[in-house]
């Protein structure tokens, strides 16, 4: 950089700054233009402070679900919890359940395919299953690396069969390739039958 | 853009364009950065109580810029601090000095050719019209105030 570079770079980091601003526009009554930077920095500390803030309530709120439907999912939730050992599973469904309130249409069909078995499950909210498979995928520790079944998680609209598929990856145990869950051992099964038991079929 | 502009409209587009501009202007003409905020504001003052009409945003600007180099001539004439000064911004001292202190201890007319020339863009010709001058006298401006940063910091532009 040459002396007329170090030059124009030092000229331009001369800006009139907020108090000359107010001072002129005070002068002229007009309001200056805000800068919205730092306006939104307060802002988003202060969603941060309340999202921290209100976490603890979504962990009491462990017990009460809003719905049949959250009742059900929350449940299974709770199945992995105490089954499968994942110590924080409650919670963080609890908290996945709370985030995405209001997110969810009810009117969604969860198709999963497992290998040659293929689940059906009609009346849960879409998310509430994807998230507790996330949460388990994300705890991960019961899996092995053994084997692999193909697994596809896919949502269907049954208002106008329009589908979504979901994805979700944890290096240990699940692999996901292209919107494809590889399910690596038993363990895996089992958590989904812990997840919606009564309709697992082959 | 090529619209006029005149009163509050000319105030506005001003205040929202042309702000740091007079502040910079008047960074180079003043001592201290409260001076050039207090210059600043005169200009502004100033272009509140102006009644004429520009031709364009670019006649705005270079009414601006000339007043604002007005206005830090006549504080510094008329004032106590101009036999202390002589017009000039006290040479810099220490090794901690930026290539545009160098530029403010030049004589007011080079170092406002300097700035204008090479932040601002203008042509000799376009300084020459902005500061009442000639054209011929701006690129001498230009000149001298490139020979006297080279004496000092080694050189200014790669030519």
């Amino acid at each position: 950089m040459n002396n007329k570079e170090k030059y124009i770079a030092e000229v331009d980091s001369l800006k009139a700054g907020s108090r000359l601003r107010n001072a002129i526009a005070e002068k002229a009554d007009i309001k200056p233009k805000k800068n919205y930077y730092k306006m939104i920095i307060p802002f988003a500390a202060c969603i941060v402070i309340a999202v921290l803030i209100s976490l603890p309530g979504f962990v009491f709120r462990a017990g009460r679900a809003k719905s049949a439907a959250d009742e059900v999912a929350y449940e299974n939730a709770a199945v992995v919890d105490e089954e499968a050992g994942f110590a924080d599973a409650k919670s963080e469904y609890n908290y996945v359940d709370s985030v995405n309130k209001g997110s969810s249409d009810p009117g969604f069909s969860v198709l999963i395919t497992c290998g040659k078995k293929i689940l059906f499950f009609d009346g849960f909210r879409a998310t509430d299953i994807i998230n507790a498979l996330n949460n388990a995928v994300r705890t991960g520790e019961p899996f092995e690396n053994k084997g692999e079944k193909e697994i596809t998680v896919e949502i269907v609209s049954t208002k106008d069969n329009s589908s979504v598929v979901y994805s979700y990856y944890r290096e240990s145990g699940v692999i996901i390739r292209n919107n494809t869950v590889y399910i690596l051992n038993e363990n895996d099964k089992n958590f989904l039958e812990g997840i919606i038991p009564e309709t697992f079929t082959d | 853009m090529s619209e006029k502009l005149s009163g509050r409209d000319a105030f506005n587009y001003a205040f929202e364009n042309y702000t740091d501009t007079v502040y910079r202007v008047a960074v180079h003409n003043t001592p201290g950065v409260a001076d050039a905020e207090d210059i600043s504001q005169e200009v502004f003052v100033k272009l509140l109580e102006k009644t004429r009409t520009f031709k364009s945003p670019e006649h705005l600007k270079a009414w601006l810029i000339r007043v604002t180099v007005n206005l830090c001539h006549s504080l510094y004439r008329s004032s106590k601090r101009q036999t202390e000064l002589d017009g000039n911004i006290p040479a810099p001292e220490g090794e901690d000095l930026k290539v545009i202190d160098y530029v403010k201890a030049l004589p007011e007319n080079y170092r406002n050719a300097i700035y204008l020339h090479y932040y601002e863009g203008y042509s000799a010709s376009e300084i020459a019209g902005i500061l009442g001058s000639k054209q011929n006298t701006v690129l001498s401006w230009l000149r001298r105030g490139r020979e006297m940063l080279k004496e000092q910091i080694g050189g200014f532009d790669d030519e």
